[in-house]
């Protein structure tokens, strides 16, 4: 196990997150799928601070789910808000702003 | 530099205060006696602002505080100025607006000042910590106030847009500073500069150039430029309309100066210590965002019929036109992308006051219904062309000016790639002066249909009018009294180049 | 020792993540998501962060994944709502973004020679341990700023989401 296996592994989770934000409509799994991004970026910081022998990477990783779980908070809210008014979850039928 | 000296950050406490005070004051007051909400905003606002710029005087700058990952420098003063002013002027506009809205006063003021407070860490921070989460102050408390409409579907949609968008971007965002932390070891810019000007970084190299680059794509979702602009027509249309002025220019102007931030701590000019150069790769790809962004935003404008979508195009084509200062990467290009950024705060404020006005009277945003209004209320008329004649480049506007130092500094640079930038710049604002005109031209040329009585008689809030005399006033002031402004700009690149 | 279980890991933490983004059913897809955040704090754990592998399970595992399945059963979705949000359908401009971006990653990585044994290697210092004690002295001195910042943050996301889900503010 090297450093670069540690970081394509994140790499790895990172695109998986990635595609599934790109492929899915319904909404709570893009959610879902961007909280496998932001996992993914904390397993980088973590095999690089390991790498480097050094703990700033952890100390980002705080923050970071600080910030995930916030942006979670405020995704949920905004799902239910929908859901009370259109009884839906799917991207393609939430619509009314286009060119 | 080993020091907390937390008096330093002294406008950022008071907001900090306003905000629990705000905070508590909301608790305790019955929904229809919510006035004092707005006397603490309003002064928070005022004493903060006016702190941050007390701050140019009195102190010794530039001064570090919190071991040095804090620090006020001329960069950070004028930056808080225009984030504190354009708080204020959005406060003038929601005061009006909040009116018709009869709960959540409390709510939307608090995430206002939330957003500001995130505003003016921004200008100070000196790490990336600082920056990652001050930035997600702004973004978080944006995503709140765009669904702020919670019964308005449009509202909604454009909030649910927003956070899969923005999340997304602070998914790269965050990856990229991974990358700059594993080349670099250190979060800090001073010490990444240090690193690399020691050889540090040396194989490392490669490391740091992902990051950046996944930091600056990160970073495009908050100045709304290619690859990450999607969202902005539709968040534009679907927010409420104080919202939307905010967004335009408090969040994209947060944008622009933690991207001014990074690119300085990362890359050097020629001759500069640093290993990783800001010509020749990097200007290609700040030239390919930036002409990318021109094209989509200014040729997108060009069939819209709402005005706010209208503006939401524009917005991204100015996005552009700012990156052209970013990629000049020398002082004039930062002192172009600052006074560009003062220039903006009249303009499109200016035009937003009109829009808020003409809508609370129309309920509707479409360029049509404004047929008329240049002879049924010749003032907002006039600050309406202003402002789209300043967002076009018309001399002797103030956004005239900001345009002409961006396509100086590019122009001077004497590259191939700055030319052909430049040349798209050019075709871009040809082309925006045609959809600025159209608008214009309803405005004037057209009558309003038979019997419809909407726009007679408009009156405007006094807070709102004192919005739109400023506004005026400063578009003509940066288009004629230029020199002590530039010189601020100057004053401001100048303390960013030192920064590193 | 450590080798086998990180690629035990690593195999545990693609598939449930894979199997996270395909689930028709929302609720598999956040029980799948909570396999891949253990197996995440696993990874942390033979990197000696030890606090973070703790936060790792009691907040992601824990609150986020029970504030998601929350959501879901509070939204009751019918059967007839899931057969239509079928699986995944990818444009070829994804995969080429996504295979781009894995493409770009593995070769920065490999240019810096991260691969190399020597280069790479995992150095197990004494400093590199993430307890709480050592985690807490720079939390709370270098970036005490950051977190006082994360403190507002925390409070926007609350008046946020309290603002949107009310159906009425009084």
């Amino acid at each position: 196990m090297t450093v670069g296996h540690l970081i394509t592994l994140s790499g790895v989770l990172f695109t998986i997150g990635m595609v599934g934000v790109m492929s899915r409509r319904n909404i709570l799994i893009v959610l879902l799928s961007v909280e496998l991004m932001l996992n993914a970026v904390a397993l980088a910081f973590v095999g690089f601070g390991a790498w480097r022998g050094n703990l700033d990477g952890q100390i980002m990783v705080f923050f970071a789910i600080t910030v995930a779980a916030a942006e979670v908070a405020v995704g949920l809210a905004m799902v239910i808000a929908l859901f009370r008014l259109r009884l839906t979850v799917d991207t393609d039928r939430v619509s009314l702003l286009k060119d | 530099m080993r020091e907390f000296n937390v008096a330093l950050a002294a406008p950022e406490w008071i907001l900090s205060a306003t905000i629990l005070v705000v905070l508590f004051q909301d608790a305790r007051t019955r929904w229809d006696n919510k006035g004092g909400l707005g006397r603490t905003t309003w002064l928070g606002l005022l004493l903060a602002t006016g702190c941050a710029m007390l701050q140019g005087w009195f102190v010794d700058t530039p001064a570090t505080a919190f071991l040095g990952h804090y620090g006020v420098d001329g960069f950070s003063i004028v930056c808080k100025a225009i984030f504190g002013a354009t708080a204020l002027f959005v406060m003038a506009m929601a005061d009006t607006w909040l009116k018709r809205v009869d709960r959540g006063h409390g709510e939307f003021r608090l995430l206002a000042l939330m957003a500001t407070l995130g505003m003016f860490f921004v200008c100070s921070v000196r790490d990336f910590a600082g920056l990652f989460v001050s930035l997600e102050l702004i973004t978080v408390s944006f995503y709140c106030l765009t669904a702020f409409k919670r019964n308005d579907e449009r509202a909604i949609e454009a909030g649910i847009k927003y956070v899969v968008l923005g999340a997304l971007a602070t998914a790269f965002l965050l990856l990229g500073i991974a990358f700059i932390y594993g080349a670099t070891e250190s979060l800090w810019f001073h010490k990444i500069a240090l690193t690399e000007a020691s050889d540090g970084v040396g194989g490392n190299a490669a490391l740091l150039e992902f990051g950046l680059l996944l930091t600056v794509l990160g970073l495009c979702f908050k100045i709304a430029a290619v690859p990450f602009q999607v969202w902005t027509p539709d968040v534009y249309e679907g927010a409420a309309s104080p919202v939307t002025a905010f967004l335009s220019m408090g969040s994209k102007a947060a944008g622009f100066v933690l991207l001014l931030k990074v690119v300085r701590a990362c890359l050097g000019p020629d001759g500069d210590a640093g290993i990783i150069l800001a010509t020749g790769a990097w200007a290609g790809l700040f030239a390919l965002i930036a002409a990318a962004t021109m094209l989509y935003g200014n040729l997108g404008a060009l069939w819209q019929g709402n005005m706010k979508r209208l503006l939401g195009y524009s917005s991204i084509g100015h996005a552009g036109y700012v990156l052209m200062g970013v990629l000049a990467f020398n002082e004039a290009g930062f002192a172009a992308v600052v006074y560009y950024l003062m220039a903006y705060l009249f303009t499109v404020l200016g035009v937003f006051a009109v829009v808020i006005i003409v809508n609370g009277a129309l309920r509707s945003h479409a360029i049509t219904d404004y047929a008329g209004l240049g002879r049924k209320s010749p003032f907002l008329a006039l600050v309406l062309t202003c402002g789209l004649l300043s967002l076009a480049g018309v001399p002797p506007m103030a956004g005239f000016f900001g345009k002409f130092l961006v396509f100086q500094a590019v122009v001077q640079l004497g590259t191939p790639v700055a030319y052909t930038v430049a040349f798209v710049g050019a075709a871009g604002v040809v082309v925006s002066m045609y959809y600025y005109l159209c608008v214009v031209k309803q405005l004037y040329m057209v009558e309003a249909p038979e019997g419809d009585t909407r726009l007679d008689g408009l009156v405007v809030a006094k807070p709102l009018k004192a919005v739109l005399w400023v506004c005026l006033i400063g578009i003509f002031v940066l288009g004629f009294l230029v020199q002590p402004f530039v010189a601020m700009a100057q004053d401001a690149a100048e303390a960013l180049m030192a920064a590193r | 020792m450590i080798g086998i279980f990180f690629w035990l890991f690593a195999a545990l933490l693609t598939v449930s993540g894979l199997l996270a983004i395909t689930r028709r059913n929302a609720v598999s897809a956040a029980l799948w998501a909570a396999v891949s955040f253990i197996a995440i704090a696993g990874i942390f754990v033979l990197l000696q962060a030890y606090f973070l592998a703790v936060v790792e399970v009691l907040v992601y595992a824990g609150a986020i994944m029970v504030l998601f399945l929350f959501v879901i059963m509070l939204l009751n979705l019918r059967e007839e709502d899931l057969q239509v949000l079928e699986g995944p359908r990818l444009h070829i401009l994804g995969v080429l973004l996504a295979a781009g971006f894995l493409g770009g990653l593995v070769w920065t990585c490999r240019r810096a020679g991260l691969y190399d044994a020597k280069n790479g290697a995992i150095k197990m210092t004494a400093e590199s341990v993430g307890e709480t004690k050592s985690l807490a002295a720079p939390l709370f001195m270098e970036y005490v700023l950051p977190f006082e910042i994360a403190s507002f943050l925390l409070l926007a996301a609350i008046v946020g989401a309290v603002l949107i889900t009310k159906k009425r503010l009084t």
